[in-house]
């Protein structure tokens, strides 16, 4: 998995490509230390560019969403697609996170 | 272009029959296990060295011959030969290339190429046995339990241990065995580790909010079955070949 931050204002857009897999658990605490940027009230975590996603990955949207929490930042997963909507669909994320089209 | 030194090589054992065993040298690159999985064969066993002689000694005729009776002595085993009228394989991987080859993607991928798969079923497949192998290779060979990630900074203890554990050669060598075969209506694959195994009961049915169990949650969800044997060692995924998916049966989960 890769990934591209741009901030703008209050928010954080995170782009991920590729396969979010369990073998990228050591990926996952860059992408938690965006949320300390200051005055931020948003994170977006933008999936419309992953073609993959397993249970672990899954596990780390939640974990994502568990630290934003903490930090009163509204967590947003933006564009599954194929695939990954799939799995977002099946495991029933939308009940714990937000997730837009 | 020359070939790489990796190149499978066929052997013919006396003693497993007259199949033939590909075997590749270690350890295999992705591209290698690609070129490999569309050879015809009966067993693909990457000659990874065994925990005792350490990863350095893949490759060599010792290393091939060990790895070869590892496949053996597992072919003995009833579910591990394939049945007579049904097409298939065997592929025997250490840990460590498992972990690094996507070997879900080039699996399904080589299945499709063999037309064992068809493509609009590939990524239902493809998801389950990733799940199957991921269970396999951290909570079986590497001996990693879901709760590591309970902990604060749960994550970041997992990834080190994942680490640690992958630079351990008794854990890191330990065989993923996967069992491919299929007849006219079914795909069936099972993934087997060297772990400890666990209590299939212990998973809980349905969970949505936790960080554990969903893995087998999708298998449930997309194969036709799911059952695991061995004391929690293997998983057995069965899968309608006209992809007709949903749960026909019931399984052991």
């Amino acid at each position: 998995m890769e990934f591209h931050s741009r901030t703008q204002g209050e928010a954080v857009e995170v782009r991920l490509t590729g396969r979010l897999e369990f073998t990228d658990h050591d990926r996952l605490r860059d992408i938690v230390a965006l949320l300390d940027g200051p005055g931020l009230r948003r994170f977006v975590v933008d999936v419309s560019g992953l073609d993959f996603i397993d249970s672990a990955g899954l596990g780390m949207i939640l974990i994502l969403q568990e630290e934003a929490e903490q930090k009163n930042i509204k967590l947003v997963v933006k564009g599954p697609k194929a695939d990954v909507k799939r799995s977002i669909d099946l495991a029933k994320i939308g009940e714990i996170v937000v997730v837009e089209p | 272009m020359g070939f790489p030194s990796c190149v499978p090589r066929v052997e013919r054992p006396a003693d497993a029959g007259g199949a033939a065993v590909l075997v590749l040298a270690a350890p295999a690159s992705r591209d290698d296990l690609a070129r490999a999985l569309v050879e015809p064969h009966d067993t693909l066993v990457e000659a990874g060295a065994d925990a005792e002689a350490g990863p350095e000694s893949g490759g060599t005729a010792e290393a091939v011959a060990a790895a070869l009776k590892v496949a053996q002595a597992w072919s003995k085993v009833p579910w591990a030969k394939v049945p007579w009228g049904r097409g298939g394989f065997l592929l025997s991987l250490t840990t460590s290339t498992a972990y690094g080859v996507r070997l879900a993607e080039t699996l399904s991928e080589a299945l499709v190429a063999r037309g064992v798969l068809a493509a609009d079923q590939r990524s239902g497949v493809e998801l389950c046995l990733h799940e199957a192998v991921a269970n396999a290779i951290i909570h079986g060979n590497l001996n990693i339990a879901s709760a590591a990630k309970d902990l604060p900074d749960g994550y970041t203890a997992f990834s080190a241990l994942v680490s640690e554990r992958l630079a351990d050669p008794a854990r890191a060598l330990r065989r993923l065995l996967v069992q491919v075969t299929w007849d006219m209506e079914h795909l069936e694959i099972s993934v087997t580790d060297q772990g400890a195994g666990f209590d299939p009961d212990s998973i809980p049915q349905r969970r949505a909010s936790g960080r554990s169990g969903r893995g087998l949650m999708f298998m449930r969800a997309l194969a036709a079955r799911v059952d695991i044997h061995l004391g929690g060692r293997c998983t057995t995924l069965t899968f309608r070949r006209d992809g007709g998916n949903q749960p026909e049966r019931e399984g052991t989960l």
